[in-house]
C-alpha cells in the first residue's frame, strides 16, 4: 500500500529514531490514504509532501536546538544556549583573522551575486505563477504547417465548432493583431493591440480598472468600442477618470471608449494599446482561412491530455464533414509557449553559476583547512582539556556559516545591481521581464545556500580537527601530508569544474564568431536605413492615393545630398515576416497542399539599389503604366530559380502562385521571371535562405488589393552614417503628411546585429562566469602550491644544501601541479563531454564535442594552472637552506 | 500566581486536547481536535516538534499502543499528560481567571 515517494525519502532523512519514525509514518500515510479517498489522490500526496516536508523542518531545527525527538541525536552538542556562545566565540576567533574572513566572505559574495542574479532571472521567467488566477491553465491552439506549430492561422468558422463542442476547454477566443493611428492634441502615433472576442478576458480572470469589458459582437462588423491600456490612459489621456462613455478618433474612425485595464496588464506576456471587438469579414468567414490565434482556459480539474483527446475527436470529426478543410492543431499551455525559448538557456545559466558556487566553495574550503591546520596546536590543547572532537568541529562549522552568511548578504545586495546586468544583455522579447527582482524568494534562497555553503566548507576542516593530533611532531607531519593531499583534491576539483565552464563558454563563443561570419548578402549594411510608415485609411483610401504619396516621399527622399538611392517595400528584410504561397510551374498540375512554398515580397522604386542587390542575370521588371494591363513580370533570389528550374535559365521562365489556399490560380495569373537577385539572409543569422519572388507593388496591387501598401518600409541607402539622414526624413514627411507618423527608424546593421542578441546574451553571461571560475580556480592552484611550499621549506632546505640545482627545485613543484592541474582537467574533460548534449541546442555552427575547442580549453587551463604555480615554485627555488635549517 | 510553568499557548492547546481525548490521544486525533474546537489548523511538523517539546518538559508522556492496524506494523503513540503537565495546566487556568476576574463587563462575552 505504502509508494516509496520523494516525500518519504524526506521521512526517512528526517526521523532516525525507528519506533518514532514508524508511528508517525503510519499516521501520515492513513491521513494521506483518507485525503486520497476524499479529495483525489494528486490532493493526498501533495498534503503528504507538505507534511514530510514540515516534519523534516522541525525535526532538524529540533535537532539542532538540542531538543532532539526520541532516537535523534543533537546535531549541535549543548543545544541553544551553546549555538549562541559559539556564534559570539566564532565572531571574535574571526575578528582576529581580518585576512582570512574578508577573503572568505568576497569569494562567497562574488559567487553568491552571480547565483542570487540568475536565480532572481528563472525565478521570474520560470518558476513564478503566471500574474493572472491560474495562470497555467491558460492555453493556446495552433495550427501546424509542416509539423511545426505557426503562431495562430485558424479560422473563424472552425473556432466556432470547437466553442460548441468543448467541454474540457472554456472561453475559447479568438484574437488578430491590430493596430491603428491615432492623433491626439496635435501628435499621431500608431497604437498596437488586439481585436478579440467577448470571451478573451474571462480567459485571464482580470478584471478592468475602469468600465466594463465590451460585450462584443458574434456577427456582423465589431461595434466601436474599444478598452484602452493603463499606460495609454495615463500618457494621452491624463488619467481622466471619465474616460469610460467618451468618445475618441482612432484609426479613421470614431471609437467610444468602454473601458481601461489595469496598470501592466499583458496578455500572454505582450502588453498592448488597446483592445476592440473583431471585426468578421470576408476572409474572416471562410474556413481554411487561418488568419486568427486562438486561446482558452482549461476547466478545474482537466489535465492537458484530457482536452488534447477531445481536439483530436473534435477535429476528425469536423473532418468528416468539411475533408480537407481542418488544419492539423497543437494545444499547449501557454505559460511553456512563452517559456519554452528561453527554458534552456536559464537553465543552463543557473547549472553554470551552481558551478561557479562549487568552485568558490571549494576554495575557501581549502582556505579553511589551511586556517585549522595554523590553529592545530589551539585545537590540541582544547581537545586536551576536555572538548570534544564534535564540539570543535560545531564551532568550526558556525564560523564557516557566519562567513558565509555574511558572503551571502553581500552577494544579495550585489544581485541587486546583477539582474540589472542580466536584463540589460538579454533580449527584449524576455518573457515576464517584470517578475524578474530580487524578491523574498530571492532572498531566502541566498539564505540557504549560504547556510549549505558554510556548513560545507565548514565541514571539510571540521571534520580534520575531530582527529586528536596533538603535538607530537610526528602526528603533525602526517596531518600535514593528509592535509596536502586534501588542499589537493580541492584545488583539482576547482580546476575540473572550472574547465566545464570555460568549455561551454569556449563553445558559445566560437558559435558566435560563426553567426557572425555569416554572410547576409546585403552589401554594406551600415549604409542603409530602414524607415517604418504606416498611412492613414481616411487620406489614402485607394491604390493611387497611396501610390503618390509614396512617389513623392521617394523623390524628396532621393534629392537629399547625403542620399544615393530611395526604395521601399511591403516587408522588413531580414525578419522573415512576410506572404509565403505556394508556386506552381507553368504547364503543371497544381495540388493543393502539394508542391514548393515562396516567399512574396512587394516593391517600388529603387528598393534593389538601396539593398544593394546586383543583379545575377536579366533586368528589372517593367511597370505597365496604369489603365493598361499588369505586366506581371518579377524578379527571383537565387534559391527559389534553383528550387522551381534547378540547373535551368530562369528567364522567361513563367508560374502561378496560390496565396489563398483553397482558390485555384487560374491560368491569367501567370508570372514571367526577367531577373534574378542573390540570396540575403531571411529570417534570422541562423536560418537558411529561403526561395523568394519580388514584385512590383503597382502591379501586384492590381491583382490583390488586400496588399494596399498604406504600410511600408522605406529602404535608404546613404552615402555616410545613414542617422544623418533620419531628421531629413522626419521633416519631409511631416511636410508631405503630418498625420502620417514614422513609426520607427533603424538601419539594416542594428536589424542584423539584434538577432545576434540571444546567441549574446548567453555568451557573454557563460563567459563571465567561466572566467571567474578560472580565476578562483587559478587562486586555488595557488593556494594549494603555496601552502605545500611552505609546509616543504625543510626538505626544500636540504635539497638545494646538498648541492640540488633550484631549477630542479623549481620543476618539482611544477611538477607536483602539473598532477593537480591534470587530474582536473581529466575530471573536466568528461564532465565536458557529458554535459555537451545540454548546450548542443543553444551552438550554431559547431558540436558541442568539437575536439580543437575542448582541446585549445584543456591546454590553457593547464598553462593556467602551470602560471599560478609559477610563484610558489619560484618561492622554493629560492630557499634559503642556513636560514631555514637554523629556524628548526 | 504561583510558579512560571513555562507553557506557551499553543503547547497548553495541546495537552487540553490531550486530556479531551483521553485514550483516543493520537497525533493525528490530536491535530483535528485542534482543528474543530478552535479553529487552530497545523502542520505535522509543528505538531510532532510541539509534543516532543513538551515530552523533554516531562509534561507528557506517551506509549505504544494499538499498532497492527490493516495496512501498517507500527505502533502508534498513545500520548498522555503527567502529573506535573495537569498541575501546570491548572497553574496557568488559575492565572488567566485572576486576569479574567472582575473586567467581564468591560470585554464582555460568557467566560
Amino acid at each position: 500500500m505504502s509508494r516509496r515517494s520523494f516525500a518519504d525519502r524526506i521521512l526517512d532523512a528526517a526521523l532516525s529514531g525507528e519506533a518514532t519514525r514508524a508511528a508517525i509514518r503510519d499516521e501520515l500515510e492513513r491521513e494521506r490514504d483518507a485525503r486520497s479517498a476524499r479529495e483525489g489522490r494528486r490532493a493526498g500526496d501533495r498534503w503528504y509532501l507538505r507534511q514530510a516536508v514540515s516534519v523534516w523542518a522541525f525535526a532538524t531545527r529540533d535537532r539542532w536546538l538540542g531538543t532532539p525527538w526520541t532516537g535523534q541525536t543533537p546535531l549541535l552538542v549543548g543545544g541553544r544556549e551553546r549555538l549562541i556562545q559559539d556564534l559570539a566565540d566564532g565572531v571574535r576567533t574571526l575578528r582576529r583573522s581580518p585576512g582570512y574572513s574578508v577573503a572568505v566572505m568576497l569569494t562567497l559574495a562574488l559567487a553568491m551575486t552571480a547565483t542570487s542574479s540568475v536565480f532572481a532571472v528563472v525565478n521570474g521567467v520560470l518558476l513564478k505563477d503566471l500574474p493572472y488566477p491560474d495562470g497555467d491553465r491558460i492555453v493556446r491552439f495552433d495550427a501546424l504547417r509542416d509539423g511545426v506549430p505557426t503562431q495562430g492561422g485558424l479560422d473563424y468558422p472552425t473556432i466556432q465548432d470547437w466553442r460548441e463542442r468543448f467541454a474540457t476547454v472554456t472561453s475559447i477566443s479568438a484574437y488578430q493583431a491590430s493596430e491603428g493611428v491615432y492623433v491626439g492634441d496635435g501628435i499621431a502615433e500608431v497604437w498596437t493591440g488586439q481585436a478579440t472576442d467577448r470571451d478573451y478576458l474571462r480567459v485571464t480572470g482580470i478584471e478592468p480598472f475602469l468600465g466594463r469589458w465590451y460585450a462584443g459582437t458574434e456577427s456582423g462588423l465589431g461595434a466601436q468600442t474599444i478598452v484602452l491600456s493603463h499606460e495609454i490612459w495615463e500618457r494621452r489621456f491624463g488619467s481622466d477618470p471619465g474616460i469610460v462613455g467618451r468618445t475618441i478618433d482612432f484609426a479613421e474612425s470614431t471609437w467610444t471608449v468602454q473601458a481601461v485595464m489595469p496598470s501592466g496588464f499583458t496578455i500572454l506576456g505582450e502588453p498592448f494599446d488597446y483592445w476592440m471587438p473583431i471585426r468578421r469579414t470576408q476572409w474572416s468567414e471562410s474556413r481554411g482561412t487561418g488568419v486568427f490565434q486562438v486561446v482558452g482556459r482549461l476547466e478545474e480539474g482537466v489535465s492537458l491530455e484530457a482536452a488534447r483527446d477531445e481536439l483530436a475527436a473534435i477535429s476528425a470529426n469536423l473532418e468528416e464533414v468539411y475533408p480537407g478543410e481542418i488544419r492539423d492543431v497543437v494545444l499547449r499551455r501557454a505559460v511553456d509557449v512563452e517559456r519554452e525559448p528561453v527554458r534552456a538557456v536559464l537553465w543552463v545559466l543557473f547549472g553554470a553559476v551552481g558551478f561557479l558556487l562549487l568552485v568558490a566553495c571549494a576554495n575557501v574550503a581549502g582556505l579553511a583547512l589551511a586556517r585549522t591546520e595554523s590553529r592545530r596546536e589551539e585545537l590540541a590543547v582544547r581537545r586536551s582539556l576536555g572538548a570534544t572532537g564534535r564540539r570543535v568541529a560545531s564551532q568550526i562549522v558556525v564560523e564557516s556559516v557566519i562567513l558565509s552568511m555574511l558572503g551571502g548578504g553581500l552577494g544579495l545586495v550585489g544581485a541587486e545591481v546583477g539582474v540589472r546586468g542580466l536584463l540589460a544583455l538579454a533580449p527584449p522579447d524576455l518573457p515576464q521581464r517584470a517578475a524578474i527582482q530580487t524578491d523574498p524568494t530571492v532572498g531566502f534562497f541566498a539564505l540557504i545556500v549560504a547556510i549549505t555553503c558554510g556548513v560545507a566548507f565548514g565541514a571539510v576542516p571540521g571534520m580534520r580537527a575531530t582527529r586528536r593530533g596533538g603535538l607530537r611532531p610526528s602526528a603533525a607531519r602526517s596531518t600535514s601530508r593528509a592535509s596536502r593531499r586534501t588542499h589537493a583534491a580541492l584545488a583539482s576539483i576547482q580546476v575540473g569544474l572550472a574547465a566545464v565552464l570555460l568549455s561551454g563558454s569556449a563553445l558559445l563563443l566560437r558559435s558566435f564568431s560563426e553567426m557572425s561570419a555569416v554572410e547576409t548578402g546585403f552589401v554594406e549594411p551600415e549604409r542603409i536605413l530602414m524607415v517604418e510608415m504606416g498611412l492613414g485609411r481616411d487620406r489614402y483610401g485607394s491604390a493611387q492615393e497611396v501610390l503618390t504619396f509614396q512617389q513623392e516621399l521617394m523623390e524628396s527622399v532621393h534629392a537629399l545630398a547625403m542620399v544615393e538611392s530611395v526604395g521601399l517595400s511591403t516587408h522588413l528584410p531580414f525578419t522573415g515576416s512576410r506572404l509565403q504561397a505556394a508556386v506552381v510551374r507553368e504547364g503543371e498540375p497544381y495540388e493543393r497542399g502539394k508542391g514548393p512554398q515562396m516567399g512574396i515580397e512587394t516593391i517600388n522604386g529603387a528598393y534593389r539599389d538601396a539593398l544593394g542587390l546586383e543583379l545575377s542575370m536579366g533586368r528589372d521588371p517593367t511597370v505597365a503604366p496604369s489603365g493598361v494591363e499588369a505586366s506581371r513580370e518579377v524578379l527571383v533570389n537565387e534559391t527559389g530559380a534553383a528550387l522551381l528550374w534547378p540547373g535551368e535559365n530562369p528567364l522567361g521562365r513563367r508560374f502561378s502562385f496560390d496565396l489563398d489556399e483553397g482558390q485555384v490560380p487560374a491560368d491569367s495569373t501567370l508570372y514571367t521571371v526577367v531577373g534574378v537577385v542573390p540570396d540575403v539572409s531571411d529570417g534570422g543569422l541562423d536560418h537558411d535562405v529561403r526561395p523568394r519572388a519580388y514584385y512590383d507593388l503597382r502591379d501586384f496591387r492590381r491583382q490583390y488589393s488586400f496588399i494596399t501598401g498604406r504600410f511600408f518600409y522605406l529602404t535608404v541607402r546613404t552615402a555616410g552614417d545613414p542617422r544623418a539622414a533620419v531628421d531629413p526624413i522626419r521633416s519631409i514627411v511631416r511636410r508631405l503628411d503630418p498625420n502620417a507618423p514614422l513609426r520607427s527608424v533603424s538601419s539594416l546593421e542594428a536589424l542584423v546585429r539584434d538577432t545576434t542578441l540571444p546567441i549574446r546574451f548567453r555568451t557573454v553571461a557563460l563567459t563571465l562566469f567561466a572566467v571567474l571560475a578560472g580565476l578562483v580556480a587559478m587562486l586555488g592552484v595557488y593556494g594549494v602550491m603555496a601552502y605545500g611550499v611552505q609546509t616543504s621549506m625543510r626538505d626544500f632546505g636540504v635539497r638545494l644544501a646538498l648541492g640540488a640545482p633550484a631549477s630542479g627545485v623549481r620543476a618539482a613543484v611544477l611538477n607536483r601541479a602539473l598532477v593537480v592541474v591534470s587530474i582536473g582537467l581529466v575530471g573536466g574533460l568528461v564532465g565536458s563531454l557529458a554535459l555537451g548534449p545540454l548546450l548542443e541546442s543553444l551552438l550554431f555552427g559547431v558540436s558541442a564535442w568539437d575536439p580543437p575547442t575542448l582541446l585549445t580549453v584543456l591546454l590553457l587551463s593547464g598553462l593556467g594552472g602551470l602560471a599560478a604555480a609559477w610563484i610558489p615554485a619560484a618561492r622554493a627555488s629560492r630557499a634559503d637552506p642556513v636560514r631555514i635549517l637554523k629556524a628548526e | 500566581m504561583g510558579g512560571r510553568s513555562g507553557l506557551g499557548e499553543f503547547e497548553q492547546l495541546l495537552l487540553l486536547a490531550v486530556v479531551r481525548l483521553g485514550d483516543q490521544a493520537y497525533g493525528p486525533e490530536i491535530a483535528a481536535e485542534l482543528e474543530q474546537s478552535v479553529g487552530r489548523s497545523v502542520t505535522r511538523g509543528a505538531l510532532y516538534s510541539t509534543l516532543n517539546r513538551l515530552e523533554h518538559k516531562g509534561l507528557l508522556t506517551w506509549e505504544p499502543a494499538g499498532g497492527a492496524d490493516a495496512g501498517s506494523g507500527a505502533a502508534r503513540r498513545l500520548f498522555d499528560v503527567t502529573p506535573k503537565g495537569v498541575a501546570a495546566l491548572r497553574e496557568r487556568r488559575e492565572a488567566l481567571l485572576t486576569m479574567w476576574d472582575g473586567i467581564e463587563h468591560v470585554i464582555g462575552g460568557s467566560s
